[in-house]
């Protein structure tokens, strides 16, 4: 091995060598991994864009095509009717009601 | 506790993107109902989840590769691709629990009984867990570990539960049992 490669081979043994951890169990077995325990995983970084209702497509089949807009997706829509918003809210009183879980009382 | 319609205008795909052509994407007026509650008006002690952390994600991990190994040592006609590692989201979790109490709310004019928890109830997440976990130890027979509860095992399996997220590594035809019955 040529000498001016030496020190930077030293270097990277000594940085892999760093990056693996020893996890020891009850039984005695160790195992080795290269995930940093130093900090907890962030299990939260996901949900800034996630949609918490977990639409899919079936949860818009048969509803009302007036809750459909053609307007441009480019522009977030601000003014919406009175008509609009009780038709939206009368489309999830069914769809709950569809679910079991909500339930018309009759008195 | 009282609830309230959160309304909003959301991104829809309104067609697929199988043929490689571009999807297109609409506007809908979406209305979902919510249970409101606050936190500073009362402090609960039972609203609580466990939560599965860093350490024990691993652990289903190193045991699928560890069946996979053992598989491939002994294999008498028995593939690796037998056991199998995979994930499962349940869908409106929290929805499927009973409420607690009874609920019963006016929307207008009428007057409904919430059966199942909404949306924003300081419940919901503690509820779902012990619904959840009720339901794998009574009907697909699992034991939870005392030391996660986040981790439970059967004969053929092993799964690592965070919230409504399910890790599962057993075996690949009770694995398909398995979703069935969820």
């Amino acid at each position: 091995m040529e000498d001016t490669k030496k020190p930077r081979l030293m270097q990277l043994i000594e940085q892999h060598a760093s990056m693996i951890r020893a996890v020891k169990f009850d039984d005695g077995s160790e195992f080795h991994t290269t995930d940093d325990y130093r900090q907890d995983r962030k299990m939260t970084d996901h949900e800034e864009d996630e949609d918490h209702w977990q639409d899919d497509a079936s949860s818009f089949s048969g509803v009302p095509l007036q809750l459909w807009s053609d307007a441009d997706i480019n522009v977030k829509l601000e003014e919406t009717p009175q008509w609009n918003d009780d038709l939206a809210d009368e489309t999830e009183l069914s769809r709950l009601t569809s679910m079991g879980l909500l339930l018309r009382a009759i008195n | 506790m009282s609830t309230k319609f959160v309304r909003d205008w959301r991104l829809k795909q309104v067609d697929g993107d199988a043929s490689g052509g571009q999807p297109t994407f609409k506007w809908f007026r979406r209305s979902r109902l919510v249970a409101r509650e606050y936190a500073c008006l009362e402090r609960r002690q039972d609203v609580h989840s466990p939560a599965s952390s860093t350490h024990v994600l691993n652990l289903l991990p190193l045991l699928w590769l560890q069946r996979r190994g053992d598989l491939s040592d002994v294999s008498g006609g028995v593939s690796c691709s037998d056991q199998v590692m995979a994930t499962l989201d349940i869908k409106v979790a929290f929805l499927e629990v009973p409420q607690h109490t009874p609920l019963s709310i006016k929307l207008g004019s009428r007057t409904w009984v919430v059966l199942n928890n909404l949306p924003g109830q300081r419940l919901g997440a503690c509820a779902w867990y012990w619904y959840l976990r009720a339901f794998l130890d009574e009907s697909l027979q699992f034991e939870f570990c005392s030391l996660q509860p986040c981790l439970a095992r059967t004969q053929e399996c092993a799964i690592l539960i965070h919230v409504d997220d399910i890790l599962y590594v057993g075996g690949l035809k009770h694995w398909d049992e398995f979703k069935e019955r969820l």
